[in-house]
């Protein structure tokens, strides 16, 4: 009688209006309900870590031809596609870093590798969540795990052999056996990064971000990022004040984040850029409080010498307003930072 | 008079349902993002779900054919520190056609009905180490159907026949270490509906080992009182991994109605290196040991086979085949078919 009413056509029909409304979108052949957080491997992998956090977005058919291209001859296969998730490993409400589990084909099917990632998206390290082969052990085995440690996405890429789709083992004590499956956790590693850059590029920023804030303002308990901060208008007020055409920091990559209190105040803020610094580019964050004042400065990966680094050391704590103020570059540097975070304050 | 007559068709209680589900999934899809700090309501996972099934029943000389349409939404909710929890809702609407052997809560073979698959709030806001409170229709935590998921598919093992119950409106309490897992639940033994049954109860438990690994144990016990059946159970599950191969074995013993029980399940699987493919063949073994009659056995042998090309489609065939039957009723072949398509 009721299938007289509500036919299953018309349940398609009201179904395919309901997903558009809704927002359909990438779908994956596993129903949902089979999901599961890798708490087991957060724990391992980020064994200080109190909470964590769900961030998921849609690894589409556009990052997978971002990944053959910057990837030859490596792509994402089908079911690499569609929602995936990167958790947040949090302690005291600050994040550590990421988990991100992606699954690799080898020849004894999907290896699902749980890679953690530092803030800078670094490998931490890797737990292995699934693995057929028989050599799981020997991949598995801290010996073998080190060699992706604090290794970023262009130095695995220099662990690839010339074909580009195997491990070059020179250095390596592994069993010849285990050498495929050690090729499948290093295309794997080099995928997660890139994946990773690539979908979750401005919530590892505002982690990172987020990060940088709460080690420079204790009280911040909101961190919000300030998108496009750089205008016309700053860049024309940054020459006319610094009558200077540049003097190394790259506006064109620089993030800014406003800190706030319990309570909404607002602390100050966090300017994260490229800097040249002799010749080379170093990722360089100065916090700033409310008062213009320099209260942190600091290399994400560490300074060229630790002389250049008492060099900016000896700017915490200072306000510049002017180049008259400024007796180095540092201090120009200084200056720029707190001009073109001030602007955007008094926005 | 015709208002009348669509105000009735809208306020029949499946329709109801369907609009109660379908209005928190447009409220669900409709939310906002925002950043990492903000209020996180994106995480949403939310896909149509339709599938065809055709079954070949040769006792009854007769074919069947069920058509399955549902939403498939996962969607994790998260504070400003960290996950609070997990809303799992599969609700499909099912019409079958002459689908002779059917679950009991289909009234007939014909019977079409809004099915609640998975359908429950996994709350985990105690932190990563601390135990998470589900509450809502979940598959009871016992053997080894707590692992592997088979909701909507051909593939079968042992909780219906072995437990009276599939899945169950209830609470528990789940989580993992990094080498357990475990779920205690305890549900109001309605299956697919809340209404219950006065002193029907359903109390079970899985405590298993870290799935990551090739060789998976658990351990679970069950207890249960639905209408004038109690049962207990005591069921040890194991999966084996080698290679592209599998061995999955359960064995539960305890008692129904106070006769002994003793079930069975062993299955050996294959996947292809891709995992599109998968090849199973099962065996499930029953027994009861009827009060001065000795021991009645059925045993039931399955072979299937499930073809996923891409994300979307699942192409499946089973033949399953009765080897004998309790008080040696006929034996039965049942060959099914089934295509999937998820959006």
């Amino acid at each position: 009688m009721f299938t007289r009413h509500l036919s299953v056509p018309h349940l398609v029909g009201a179904l395919v209006t309901l997903m558009l409304v809704a927002g359909a979108d990438t779908s994956t052949a596993q129903a949902y309900c089979s999901l599961r957080d890798p708490v087991a491997s957060i724990n391992k992998l980020f064994p200080e870590a109190d909470n964590y956090k769900s961030i998921v977005r849609v690894v589409d058919q556009s990052v997978r031809k971002q990944v053959s291209r910057e990837l030859p001859p490596n792509t994402l296969h089908f079911g690499e596609l569609g929602r995936h998730t990167l958790y947040v490993a949090v302690k005291n409400n600050l994040p550590l870093g990421f988990v991100h589990s992606r699954s690799e084909q080898s020849q004894w099917g999907l290896v699902e590798v749980a890679w953690a990632l530092d803030l800078n998206l670094n490998i931490k390290d890797f737990h292995m969540q699934r693995c057929r082969s028989s050599q799981c052990k020997s991949v598995a085995a801290i010996e073998f795990r080190k060699n992706f440690f604090g290794k970023s996405y262009a130095e695995l890429k220099h662990m690839l052999a010339d074909d580009s789709l195997s491990l070059d083992t020179t250095g390596m004590t592994l069993p010849a056996k285990a050498e495929p499956l050690a090729s499948a956790i290093l295309r794997c590693g080099l995928k997660t990064t890139l994946v990773t850059q690539y979908v979750w590029g401005a919530e590892v920023a505002e982690a990172q971000m987020l990060a940088r804030a709460r080690q420079a303002f204790n009280a911040a308990t909101n961190v919000e990022l300030v998108p496009d901060f750089y205008t016309t208008v700053t860049a024309q007020d940054l020459a006319h004040k610094t009558s200077n055409s540049g003097i190394g920091i790259h506006f064109e990559h620089a993030q800014l984040a406003k800190a706030y209190d319990r309570q909404g105040q607002l602390l100050g803020a966090v300017f994260h850029a490229p800097h040249t610094i002799d010749g080379q580019a170093y990722p360089v964050w100065w916090a700033i409080d409310k008062a213009a004042a320099i209260t942190r400065v600091a290399s994400d990966g560490g300074w060229p010498t630790a002389q250049v680094g008492e060099v900016f050391d000896a700017t915490i704590g200072r306000s510049f307003s002017t180049s008259q103020q400024c007796a180095n570059r540092a201090e120009l540097m200084a200056l720029e930072a707190t001009l073109a975070t001030m602007a955007s304050l008094k926005q | 008079m015709a208002c009348e007559k669509y105000w009735i068709k809208i306020n029949h209680p499946k329709v109801r349902a369907c609009i109660a589900q379908s209005a928190c999934i447009v409220a669900l899809g409709c939310m906002s993002t925002t950043g990492w700090s903000g209020d996180y309501s994106d995480n949403l996972r939310l896909t149509l779900d339709v599938s065809s099934r055709s079954v070949r029943y040769s006792l009854a000389d007769t074919t069947g054919n069920s058509t399955v349409v549902g939403l498939d939404l996962h969607k994790v909710f998260s504070g400003e520190n960290g996950d609070i929890g997990t809303l799992t809702t599969q609700a499909y609407w099912t019409d079958n056609n002459n689908i002779v052997k059917h679950p009991g809560f289909f009234d007939d073979e014909d019977d079409n009905r809004l099915v609640y698959r998975i359908f429950n709030f996994n709350y985990s806001g105690f932190g990563i180490n601390k135990p998470r409170v589900r509450i809502g229709h979940f598959e009871i935590p016992f053997g080894i159907e707590h692992i592997i998921t088979t909701n909507g598919t051909l593939r079968n093992y042992t909780h219906g026949p072995n437990l009276g119950v599939k899945a169950d409106w209830g609470i528990s309490v789940n989580g993992e270490t990094s080498n357990l897992e475990y779920e205690v639940a305890a549900t109001r033994g309605g299956g697919q509906t809340w209404h219950r049954d006065n002193g029907d109860f359903v109390y079970a438990g899985r405590v298993g080992t870290d799935r990551s690994k090739n060789l998976v144990w658990g351990l679970s016990a069950y207890t249960s009182e639905l209408g004038e059946t109690t049962r207990n159970r005591f069921g040890i599950d194991a999966q084996w991994y080698v290679g592209l191969w599998a061995l999955f074995s359960e064995v539960s013993a305890g008692d129904t109605n106070e006769q002994d029980v003793l079930n069975g399940l062993l299955e050996i699987n294959r996947r292809s290196p891709s995992e599109q493919w998968l090849a199973y063949i099962q065996t499930r073994y029953f027994s009861v040991d009827v009060d001065n009659q000795g021991r009645d056995r059925a045993v039931q042998s399955a072979v299937g086979v499930r073809f996923t090309p891409d994300n979307h489609w699942a192409l499946s065939a089973q033949y399953q085949a009765d080897l004998s039957t309790f008080q040696g009723a006929r034996e039965d072949r049942v060959l099914s078919l089934q295509l999937r398509y998820r959006f």
